[in-house]
């Protein structure tokens, strides 16, 4: 599954980074410590996420995440979404809160760490 | 007695996010050009500029407070100011045992250690982005213990802060100040959240670049520009007084 | 859903609320900023978290959370286990990190706070 997949069966708006969509989803990661990003999560998983700073974009290349999706309608900062479109990290907006995004992500095959 | 006007938190190129035209000499002459006697470098999690930038504010009648801006477990951001360059020094050497990781220069942005001349004489490679292992309670505890003042970061923002990451303050932090960044005037965070009225609050630029530095600033009227006499002002002690 | 059932579904150890397995769980968030659980968690729900801060509890009990999950394996802090004691607030810890345990609950059928429960 590629991130564009999940942009249509999750009903993800797309922010940012639109040129990452074809990355493939190896599963997925939940917080909203970025240090706890860094340290767990694996290359391709998506990362749900309240965070709309900066930070994120670059946390994201560090583990070389598919996508960040923000949650509960959360919008990006200007700086994040400009950093996001150069790099091509796909930045994604979920209207759901993250445990039913996460939820649904889930049910779709997008396994966690276990 | 005197007001001295301050910008409490400002960052320099050792921060990974800090620009690379924030150097001791240019940092000086922006805070004299603004107008203020006082900044005080903090970086995160890092001090190793602050002699340097103390260093050219002292030809330029500049007063520089050594800090550092602390990530607690919870990714919490405190401000530790120190007087003492023992106790800055004590203050890193804990952070430094709690931060485990590398810096990606690319990624994250440089971490450059200068001189007083604005010359780069290194780099920091430890992952100053990172969070320390040391939850909040013990940061705030510690500064104190190391004859520092503790004040919580940026309150009024919805990442890092004390009221992000934990809600509300919890009641045995014994936080010295809240710290309002420039979105936001301290009367309006104030009439947000009432509860923060049990502490003082200050009003810093949390400058990244040197056009920000001094954006706002606090002035207090104490005997000198020094943490303790901020301290003293902040309490209000002797006919000492914050102004915001 | 009873306390039980997700204790079972997460392998998680019981730290508190031996007495409380058959608590009626009806929904849960995930959150590690507390901040996010004051403005959206609902009355009654089980949080999921991996911060281990006695605020928490505090934060619980504001919410009206009814009970707490510690994940990816964080252990509470001694202070924050004796304050759920205190208060009665059922405790788990799991060693599944925050997207597999709320994957998991969500298809045994949670509801999470946006789909189920009154307002508070």
């Amino acid at each position: 599954m590629n991130v564009s997949d999940l942009v249509q069966r999750a009903e993800l708006a797309v922010k940012a980074g639109a040129g990452g969509l074809d990355a493939e989803v190896t599963g997925g990661y939940a917080s909203d410590l970025l240090s706890a990003v860094m340290a767990n999560a694996v290359e391709g998983n998506v990362w749900v996420t309240w965070h709309a700073h900066p930070n994120i974009v670059a946390v994201a290349l560090l583990v070389k995440l598919s996508a960040i999706i923000l949650v509960a309608g959360r919008q990006p900062e200007d700086e994040t979404a400009e950093k996001a479109e150069q790099e091509g990290v796909p930045i994604l907006v979920s209207s759901l809160p993250a445990f039913e995004l996460v939820g649904r992500l889930h049910a779709m095959g997008v396994a966690g760490a276990t | 007695m005197k007001t001295f006007w301050a910008d409490l938190h400002v960052h320099t190129c050792l921060s990974p996010c800090g620009d690379d035209r924030m150097r001791p000499r240019a940092m000086v002459q922006q805070a004299k050009q603004k107008g203020l006697d006082l900044i005080a470098v903090c970086d995160h999690n890092a001090s190793g500029n602050v002699e340097a930038v103390r260093q050219a504010g002292r030809g330029e009648g500049l007063a520089v407070i050594g800090g550092i801006e602390v990530t607690s477990e919870e990714e919490v951001h405190v401000l530790a100011l120190f007087d003492e360059q023992q106790g800055l020094r004590d203050m890193q050497r804990l952070i430094d045992e709690s931060l485990s990781g590398e810096n990606n220069p690319d990624l994250f942005g440089e971490q450059l250690l200068c001189d007083e001349r604005d010359a780069i004489v290194g780099q920091d490679t430890r992952l100053l982005i990172g969070a320390t292992a040391l939850r909040v309670e013990i940061v705030v505890d510690s500064i104190h213990h190391l004859g520092g003042l503790a004040i919580a970061s940026h309150v009024d923002r919805e990442s890092f802060s004390i009221l992000s990451q934990l809600g509300f303050v919890p009641e045995n932090l014994a936080i010295d100040a809240v710290e309002v960044s420039p979105r936001r005037s301290v009367a309006q965070v104030y009439a947000q959240r009432p509860e923060l009225k049990a502490y003082p609050a200050v009003r810093s630029s949390d400058a990244h670049t040197l056009e920000q530095i001094g954006a706002v600033r606090t002035g207090f009227t104490a005997a000198a520009p020094s943490v303790r006499e901020l301290h003293r002002a902040l309490l209000g002690e002797g006919g000492r007084a914050v102004m915001n | 859903m009873i306390l039980k059932d997700i204790q079972r579904e997460l392998d998680a150890d019981l730290l508190v609320g031996q007495d409380n397995l058959d608590l009626a769980i009806e929904m849960a968030c995930g959150a590690d900023l507390l901040s996010d659980v004051l403005a959206f968690a609902k009355s009654g729900a089980l949080l999921l978290t991996g911060l281990t801060h006695p605020q928490v509890v505090r934060t619980t009990e504001i919410a009206e959370i009814k009970a707490v999950c510690f994940v990816r394996g964080k252990r509470p802090l001694p202070e924050t286990l004796a304050l759920a004691e205190e208060m009665g607030l059922p405790v788990l810890c799991t060693a599944l990190p925050m997207y597999e345990a709320c994957g998991r609950l969500y298809r045994l059928g949670l509801p999470g706070c946006s789909q189920a429960g009154e307002d508070r």
